[in-house]
């Protein structure tokens, strides 16, 4: 999954509107959440 | 000029902008949805195999649960596996996470614009919020129709399984397609996987064409893509749940904006009571092909079933000393009986010989038995008293 993650720049950012960096934000932190939540999983199974 | 403007906008539209590469089908938010559902299968299988483990060990069945054992282990590899990908992923979206943030403190430094951006945070997480708390309620009215009509459950049961058919063929197809020598009994597998998909898949379209049709009919405000992506009870669940983290999230972060109070004052204040389901009426009544008596709880939930089936015998009981020979009769092990006492009370197979329902039984066969017996003794020590 690593190999598909995004890679954005300073260049990307400077491109997007600040509604489009509005929405970046809170989609990054959505999946941010998201992957916590699967990483307390695997802790759950694990130990 | 304006030429200028037409260029540069056309460029800007052929560049792929970050977040079209977050979004598009296939693209990391699927990518990332993918990897939740394969971890969930994960993390349900393993608490099947330690509850199983658990039983195994009170029976002191060493061979299972050594068997267990190992599938547990082996579970737990591969959420190490796992665990170190989302660590990596974690990493690097915690590294664009902080660019963007840094961007954000950038233009933040001019007022204007961090007035500009807060309301444009405000607006989105509200809009979010909004949209969370719709599909919620509509989940939760879908979950309060599936816990009334069996049949439905079955439906759902029965998209699962072929969805978990196909991901199965799929894995299969992938693992062994890629392999360049296969021997007789994998080309076996593989070309048996082939065949197997395209039915599976017609098979889950036709369930889940019957599924839909239901909501179509009966609850058509119901949105048609939730039902879409719905694959399973727990799925369902999982859903809701994450609605309700969902809405806390966008509850907070709107809170941590200095324009929140602004906003409150126009809008309705940020209510932090969980949205309540839709209240859309239950259909109890017969549907042509879809009727079953609602009173019965549904077999999710197995002790709640149990109970009913039990205290409807007990009232049963009361109500006349034939229902009680009837009952008596009905719950004997004979197997003359058995069909008439699932019919009676609407068990399904798997139901009747559940061990709940089992135990139940043969409670009450050794009730029977000792009633007769005691009968028996009472009737004997009459005669001696005679």
């Amino acid at each position: 999954m690593e190999n598909d993650l995004i890679n954005i720049t300073n260049e990307d950012l400077e491109k997007l509107s600040l509604e489009e960096l509005a929405d970046l934000k809170i989609e990054l932190d959505d999946l941010m959440s998201r992957i916590d939540d699967m990483i307390k999983m695997c802790d759950e199974i694990i130990n | 000029m304006a030429t200028d403007i037409k260029k540069l906008n056309e460029e800007y539209l052929k560049q792929d902008s970050a977040l079209k590469k977050l979004e598009q089908p296939g693209g990391l938010k699927d990518k990332i949805a993918d990897f939740e559902d394969k971890l969930n299968e994960t993390y349900a299988n393993f608490k099947i195999k330690t509850a199983q483990l658990e039983l195994a060990n009170s029976r002191n069945d060493k061979a299972t649960a050594k068997a267990l054992q190992a599938d547990i282990e082996q579970c737990q590899k591969a959420v190490t596996d796992y665990k170190s990908k989302l660590e990596k992923a974690q990493a690097i979206l915690s590294k664009q996470k902080k660019l963007v943030d840094s961007k954000f403190e950038e233009l933040s430094k001019d007022p204007e614009t961090k007035k500009k951006l807060d309301a444009i945070l405000y607006k989105r997480y509200d809009r979010n919020r909004k949209q969370e708390i719709k599909k919620k309620q509509q989940l939760e009215t879908i979950q309060q129709i599936l816990d009334n009509h069996p049949n439905l459950q079955k439906l759902l049961k029965g998209i699962n399984n072929y969805t978990r058919s196909i991901k199965g063929c799929n894995t299969i197809i992938k693992n062994l397609s890629s392999k360049t020598s296969l021997t007789d009994e994998e080309l076996k597998r593989l070309s048996k996987a082939k065949a197997d998909l395209p039915n599976f898949e017609a098979k889950r379209n036709e369930i889940r064409g019957q599924f839909i049709d239901y909501f179509s009919k009966n609850h058509p405000e119901i949105d048609k893509i939730l039902l879409e992506n719905i694959n399973s009870y727990e799925n369902l669940n999982r859903q809701i749940n994450r609605c309700e983290k969902s809405i806390v999230n966008y509850d907070k972060a709107m809170k941590k904006l200095p324009v929140a109070k602004e906003f409150e004052t126009y809008n309705k204040p940020i209510s932090t009571e969980p949205p309540v389901p839709m209240k859309t009426p239950l259909r109890t009544e017969p549907s042509s092909w879809l009727y079953l008596p609602s009173e019965i709880p549904s077999w999710r939930h197995p002790i709640k079933r149990i109970k009913y089936i039990i205290n409807n015998i007990k009232s049963n009981k009361q109500n006349s000393k034939q229902d009680l020979k009837e009952n008596l009769k009905e719950n004997s092990h004979d197997a003359d009986n058995t069909k008439h006492f699932k019919d009676s009370l609407k068990l399904s197979k798997d139901e009747y010989n559940s061990e709940i329902v089992q135990k139940y039984l043969e409670k009450n066969y050794q009730e029977n038995l000792h009633n007769v017996a005691r009968k028996k003794s009472d009737d004997t020590e009459q005669q001696h008293d005679i």
